[in-house]
């Protein structure tokens, strides 16, 4: 008894009080790691590559999600403070109740008639349908910009047209377009504008409402627009004109674009999360193959940690050396991963959006840095059960493992 | 102040179960090794040697019984204090040398030292180095570079790292020629002299000739333990 506990004493003033592994230890072991990795090229090599494309399938697959996300609410910015009426007793919209919502709407709001129809356009440069709107001449400054040129005067045999119809089909100011029998001179084009739920003016040809009565013989509308004049009060100016309108019968149905954006948006929400789940998957096999690679060093190296565990290793410390290199693994793999994104995602938006600055778009380099890190845990995390499991051998039976 | 024993046993046994039946590789065993004493396991095959050194050396835990090194009873500490004692107090030496293969001669001496956080590992293994009698430019090699007898001092040189009272060789020339093996005990003769406990297992009679005393096992027990005073002569020839 007096001897072991004075011996006790001594030892703890000889024994060093550093905590599990030392620095120098971390440097050994990472450097042990490197080794080890650059024993088994291949297999490493193949765990890198297994990384890449799981960090490139997500992070490529975010930017995609989020590019669609953008290119959509660029394109409804505008339109948070509309609502669309469409006829729900009639086909069309009469004059009379045309007047009945401008009276529910208020003074704040705009209400804008639409007459739209497809016409088949036989001429020189376009052979083809193409939706014609009709707008009263002093709406068509609330609905679009003109890029060049200036709008149509009211009743003239003039148009404005979209921006994609005039490059598709290389139309210019002054030219001049067949509809049906008549002959209309184009005064303007259109600034683009992107998809939209009111009008998509990009391939299609505006005209003065008189016109369009005059040329198709219409003399209803198609559906309304109403801007109001505030986003708060969307709904109220909503109330005000369903309960106008639709108090006996349903004449109308009004669509509020806010909520419809809101619809959409969750919708993309989901393509998003099915799209990183996508990229997710194949990150998972990464993490499978890596799992496999690092429980095959754990395998192969038994004898390895028996020594080392004889020698004086704590069970922290060899943990420690496989998790490097996972770590490293991982590091690599993402880090290129990371790179080749960048090329991925400007693939994936050239083909498919054609629109390539939502690459740099802070959410697309949050969705690269979301994929990075994601590859960098994915790796570690498969290293923990093989590093676990080396921790954890019995120094003896490692020993005698051949 | 050192301890009188390195090294006390008392009524150790060692039961491993395998199954239903179950192996007693060390039958109630009481010993003390002196401190600087240099001791020889003989005994065949079987007979408990190993299992006698991986529980003196902390790398086993013994089924009943008491373990002492250097007065600290071991026997019923937990496997995080049994590394610090297998890192600072006790060097191994192996029958296959057991160094690792990814490592430098130099590199393998110093690890024992990083483990422990000692800053002066580079020149300490070069010391080691050259005091197992190794030219200093094979401290660059890769264990599968040296000869036999070579990665044997290297292993030594490892075990005499963190500086430990306790020397524990298990069939240290098992794998050696007889040449050889006499030089790897002439050097562990000059640890002993040094103050060194050193005990090393053996089936070879010349080699147990170079130490103070001699244990012969069979089944786990200790059937004759002789302490003769002309093996120390001979060794100390
Ligand atoms: N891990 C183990 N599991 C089961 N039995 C074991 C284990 N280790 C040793 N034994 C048994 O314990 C007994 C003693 O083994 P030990 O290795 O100590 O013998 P030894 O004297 O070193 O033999 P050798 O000269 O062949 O090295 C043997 O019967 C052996 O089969
Ligand atoms: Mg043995």
């Amino acid at each position: 008894m007096a001897e072991s506990s004075q011996t006790s004493r001594t030892s703890q003033t000889e024994s060093p009080q550093h905590a599990d592994i030392c620095v120098e230890m971390r440097a050994v072991f990472l450097r042990f790691a490197i080794r080890n990795l650059a024993r088994h090229k291949l297999r490493s090599s193949l765990a890198v590559v297994g990384i890449v494309i799981g960090v490139l399938a997500i992070s490529s697959l975010g930017i995609f999600g989020n590019s669609i996300k953008l290119s959509f609410s660029e394109a409804f910015s505008a339109v948070g403070n509309e609502l669309v009426i469409y006829p729900r007793s009639e086909s069309m919209i009469s004059e009379k109740i045309l007047r009945e919502v401008e009276r529910a709407a208020g003074a704040g709001s705009d209400v804008i008639p639409l007459r739209q129809k497809y016409v088949r356009i036989n001429d020189v440069r376009i052979n083809g349908r193409v939706a014609f709107y009709g707008l009263r001449c002093e709406d068509i400054p609330l609905l679009v910009d003109i890029e060049r040129g200036r709008a149509p005067k009211r009743s003239a045999s003039e148009c404005l047209i979209g921006a994609k119809l005039a490059s598709d089909h290389d139309m210019k100011v002054g030219n001049r377009m067949h509809a049906e029998t008549y002959e209309l001179r184009i005064t303007g084009i259109l600034k683009e504008r992107g998809i939209g739920f009111d009008i998509n003016p990009d391939e299609a040809v505006i005209i003065d409402m008189k016109t369009f009565e005059r040329m198709f013989n219409i003399s209803k509308y198609n559906y309304l627009i109403v801007r109001v004049d505030s986003i708060e009060n969307v709904e109220k100016v909503k109330e005000s004109i369903e309960k106008r309108l639709n108090k006996r019968e349903e004449k109308v149905s009004v669509l509020d674009l806010r909520r419809l954006m809101e619809t959409f948006e969750e919708a993309f929400a989901k393509i998003s999360v099915f799209l990183l789940g996508i990229g997710a998957i194949s990150l998972v096999v990464a993490g499978v193959s890596i799992l496999n690679v690092m429980t095959m060093s754990v395998v192969e190296r038994t004898k390895e940690i028996g020594i080392m565990r004889a020698i004086g290793t704590s069970r922290i410390g060899v943990m420690c050396m496989f998790l490097y290199e996972s770590l490293l693994l991982g590091l690599a793999g993402s880090a290129i991963g990371g790179v080749l994104s960048f090329g991925g995602g400007f693939l994936i938006l050239s083909f498919w959006m054609q629109k390539t600055s939502y690459l740099l778009a802070p959410s697309s380099i949050l969705c690269i840095i979301f994929g990075i890190s994601f590859g960098i845990a994915t790796s570690v995390l498969s290293g923990l059960y093989p590093a676990w499991r080396a921790s954890m051998l019995s120094p003896i039976d490692a020993l005698k493992y051949e | 102040m050192r301890n009188k024993y390195a090294v006390r046993l008392d009524n150790v046994t060692k039961i491993y179960r395998m199954g239903r039946g179950s192996v007693k590789a060390l039958d109630s065993v009481s010993l003390s090794f002196l401190t600087g004493d240099f001791v020889s396991i003989m005994g065949p095959s079987g007979s408990g040697k190993s299992t006698l050194l991986n529980i003196i050396g902390c790398l086993d835990i013994p089924t009943s019984g008491e373990v002492y090194i250097a007065g600290e009873n071991v026997s019923k500490l937990g496997e995080k204090e049994r590394t610090k004692i297998r890192r600072d107090k006790i060097g191994f030496v192996f029958q296959h040398f057991n160094l690792i293969p990814t490592l430098t001669a130099l590199e393998n001496i110093a690890f024992p030292m990083l483990l422990r956080g000692e800053h002066r590992y580079e020149e300490r293994s070069r010391e080691l180095l050259r005091a197992v009698g190794l030219d200093e430019e094979l401290g660059e090699h890769k264990p599968a570079e040296l000869s036999g007898g070579e990665q044997q001092r290297v292993a030594i040189a490892r075990a005499l790292a963190n500086d430990p009272e306790i020397i524990l060789a298990d069939e240290p020339t098992g794998n050696l020629d007889t040449k050889t093996s006499m030089e790897i005990m002439e050097l562990l003769a000059a640890l002993n002299r040094r103050g060194k406990t050193v005990v090393v297992v053996t089936h070879d009679p010349l080699v147990a000739e170079f130490t103070k005393r001699t244990l012969r096992m069979l089944d786990g027990r200790i059937l004759t333990d002789i302490t003769d005073i002309t093996d120390r002569i001979t060794a100390a020839r």
